[in-house]
């Protein structure tokens, strides 16, 4: 399994992106959220934990949409979102869910 | 004189609320991009104009640069091409275009199950773009910097 931090810093240098911090960034979803929005400007948010989310989610941002796919388990890839953020769930949540992002605030 | 060439991004849609990816190299000897429409080209009809199909998101200079987003409507009777809208990005040589394309049709059947009515479609990404003067395009096969050179001439 390679390493997220490194994959991460690796990407900041190709793409010219001087970081101002990097942290955890959790968002506790309650039981029965369809859709929730946030926002992410100037900053990117890398999301650990896709094989949290039920698959056929819809992640939307200005940069990258994605819909987790049924695979999503066997996936190790990390991606990122900035701008304006929207989770869209297939169906209402039946139990709480947690988004985890490394959220690297750009200078 | 600055030469002026178009480059096309198709993209086909082929499921409802498909989301497509964009990962586009463009030629080695382009130095600007100065404009952009993105449009359907073929799949949808429709007796009225729709004001969103979908969503584009591009990014130049392999991630370096987001540069838009837009919505993409359809036209029921296009009388006129649309102008390009306006861009000034330089463009670092032989990388990425990337980006995204969301389908974001409603129903307009709610009755009717989504398979029935949708339709694969195809939207297209034009691109405006400045040849660099003095530069040839070379193929990105061309990685030994003697064999670009010898392209190049």
């Amino acid at each position: 399994m390679y390493d997220h931090l490194v994959f991460i810093q690796s990407q900041l240098k190709q793409r010219q992106i001087e970081p101002a911090l990097q942290q955890f960034y959790r968002i506790e979803l309650p039981v029965g959220t369809s859709h929730y929005q946030f926002y992410a400007y100037n900053e990117l948010l890398f999301l650990t934990n896709a094989a949290a989310l039920p698959p056929g989610t819809l992640i939307h941002s200005d940069s990258r949409a994605r819909v987790i796919p049924l695979d999503v388990q066997s996936l190790e890839g990390i991606e990122d979102y900035s701008g304006t953020i929207s989770v869209e769930f297939p169906l209402p949540l039946e139990v709480e869910t947690t988004m985890e992002f490394i959220q690297i605030v750009i200078k | 004189m600055t030469k002026i060439r178009y480059h096309i991004i198709q993209l086909d849609v082929s499921e409802y609320g498909q989301v497509v990816e964009i990962r586009h190299r463009l030629p080695s000897n382009y130095g600007s991009c100065t404009g952009y429409v993105a449009r359907h080209v073929k799949g949808i009809s429709s007796d009225v104009d729709i004001p969103e199909i979908g969503l584009v998101a591009v990014e130049f200079n392999s991630r370096k640069q987001l540069y838009f987003n837009d919505l993409v409507g359809y036209e029921a009777q296009v009388d006129q091409l649309p102008e390009y809208q306006e861009l000034n990005i330089p463009l670092e040589s032989g990388q990425l275009v990337t980006g995204f394309y969301l389908d974001t049709q409603k129903n307009p059947y709610p009755l009717i199950d989504i398979k029935e009515w949708f339709r694969p479609y195809q939207v297209a990404i034009y691109l405006k773009c400045e040849l660099q003067n003095g530069k040839k395009h070379v193929r990105s096969s061309c990685i030994h910097p003697v064999a670009a050179e010898a392209a190049a001439n």
